[in-house]
């Protein structure tokens, strides 16, 4: 899958709303409702490399921890360090699942089976607010809430609107729209633009900054790409 | 989190196979297999905190664990593993690693157990071109030591019994071997031993529980582990480990 992330600040009632009614005109698929919850971390800044341990009394490096946890990835977290190094956690363990676990990363049985966890585990942003507090300081928490997912074109396209607030402030309209990987053609930037251009058009998707950058040029990563989107797009 | 309650205790060989019987007896089950690996890694950066009068600094740094699975079947006696085997566990695309970060065990009086919580937060998915060690490294983070596991677990109504063996590198049998023709082959395998020498089992009896303040589950544990302690008292010797010898906590000296 290829994805892009789209935030509308102009939002009101009356244009999401209209929004909302496009969308329905094209007879999507509901798949529901959906959240997410998007931190952004900073070095703490007293934590500081060894060899300028004695000189400085401040880090004077600035690093990021992203981590986005959108619920329709149940009980996973996505973070993303320095924009470089993306990882997906999760806590559920694949025989907890059932159904679900064709479509979801889990944790194998056997990581269980053979003690090496509790099963018992904290969603990684927990784990770096408990336990990373000397590596890793909490600056932003961004909530996304009564998010709508269309699934549209067959099922090729996934089209997530969500309200975004920060502080209990809302700060606009999100648009997370996904194309399937076998309708992808191409990875360049020019192919990515036109394909998304076309799609915004298409669905009279409200505008605002949009994102559909990639993490690496050839190997695709959903997930530390949709994290890197968000980043840049959530940065207020 | 994990609330862990636990006894601990040492097995001598001469003594395994009637642990096992005896436990098989009275939980009725024939044991599963446990084998991890694990590394142990500190925070690359030394943390300053700025001492302000009044303000009491709670930041702590703490050394972590990352865990994963042992695949290897391997001769308890005679432990030595592929090389390759090793480097594909750091560099692997699709492994799975718990990281794993535990607070100093509850001090207290009259205790019946050690109390401690442990944090853990699963890794099921990196990104190709980075591997575990690189996540880690962009974490904060720098591998310290390792060490493998590998034992047998049982389950006695709430509570987990874990037999199990600890293996550390042994770099002192690679000196001994240099290469040769023969060698060669060799020189792709890493020699383990044991950390034990004495060649004997640990044994640890634990109960997890979800929230620390479910104390109704915390008191049946309590008794359920006493029970346990007596009922093996002939056998092992249940003891609440060293709370001491627990301390994750980065000194910031």
């Amino acid at each position: 899958m290829v994805s892009a992330v789209i935030l509308n600040v102009n939002a009101n009632p009356e244009s999401i709303t209209q929004f909302h009614d496009e969308l329905s005109n094209e007879l999507p698929n509901l798949k529901g409702n959906w959240n997410f919850s998007f931190k952004i971390f900073r070095n703490n800044q007293y934590s500081i490399p060894p060899d300028k341990a004695d000189s400085l009394e401040v880090s004077d490096e600035t690093k990021f921890l992203h981590t986005l946890s959108p619920s329709y990835l149940k009980e996973s977290c996505i973070s993303l360090i320095n924009k470089r190094s993306s990882a997906l956690f999760t806590s559920l363990i694949n025989e907890e699942v059932g159904d679900l676990s064709s479509t979801l990363l889990t944790i194998p049985d056997n990581h269980l089976h053979m003690g090496a966890t509790t099963g018992l585990n904290d969603q990684f942003d927990m784990f770096i607010t408990q336990k990373l507090q000397s590596l890793w300081t909490l600056r932003q928490n961004i909530r996304g809430d009564g998010g709508q997912i269309y699934e549209l074109e067959n099922g090729n396209l996934t089209i997530r609107t969500s309200n975004v607030f920060l502080h209990g402030i809302f700060k606009g309209l999100l648009i997370e729209v996904v194309v399937d990987d076998h309708v992808v053609e191409k990875h360049d930037k020019e192919y990515l633009n036109a394909l998304f251009d076309k799609i915004t058009k298409n669905y009279k998707i409200p505008m605002g900054k949009i994102c559909f950058d990639l993490l690496g040029k050839d190997a695709f990563d959903k997930y530390g790409d949709l994290c890197l989107q968000y980043s840049e797009i959530l940065n207020f | 989190m994990v609330h862990q309650l636990c006894l601990i205790s040492t097995i001598e060989f001469s003594n395994y196979i009637q642990t096992i019987s005896t436990l098989q007896a009275i939980t009725g089950q024939v044991p599963t297999s446990i084998s991890t690996y694990s590394i142990i890694s500190k925070p690359i950066n030394v943390f300053k905190p700025k001492f302000e009068p009044g303000k009491v600094n709670q930041i702590e740094q703490f050394f972590m664990k990352s865990i994963t699975t042992w695949d290897e079947d391997i001769n308890i006696n005679d432990p030595i593993i592929d090389k390759q085997f090793t480097s594909k566990l750091f560099t692997g695309e699709n492994k799975i690693w718990t990281l794993q970060i535990a607070d100093i065990p509850i001090a207290g009086k009259n205790q019946i157990c050690s109390l401690q919580n442990i944090y853990e937060s699963t890794l099921v998915y990196n990104s190709n071109d980075n591997s575990f060690l690189q996540f880690l490294n962009d974490l904060g983070y720098e591998v310290i030591n390792q060490f493998w596991n590998k034992g047998l677990r049982f389950f006695y109504g709430d509570i987990v019994i874990e037999i199990y063996k600890i293996f550390i590198r042994d770099d002192g049998q690679q000196e001994e071997n240099p290469d040769d023709m023969e060698g060669i082959q060799k020189s792709d395998k890493i020699t383990l031993k044991l950390l034990d020498e004495s060649n004997g089992f640990q044994i640890k009896a634990f109960i997890n529980v979800p929230k620390s303040t479910d104390l109704d589950i915390i008191n049946q544990g309590y008794k359920d582990l006493v029970k346990l302690q007596d009922n093996l008292k002939g056998l092992v010797k249940f003891e609440i480990p060293d709370r001491i010898f627990m301390d994750s906590r980065v000194s910031s000296t």
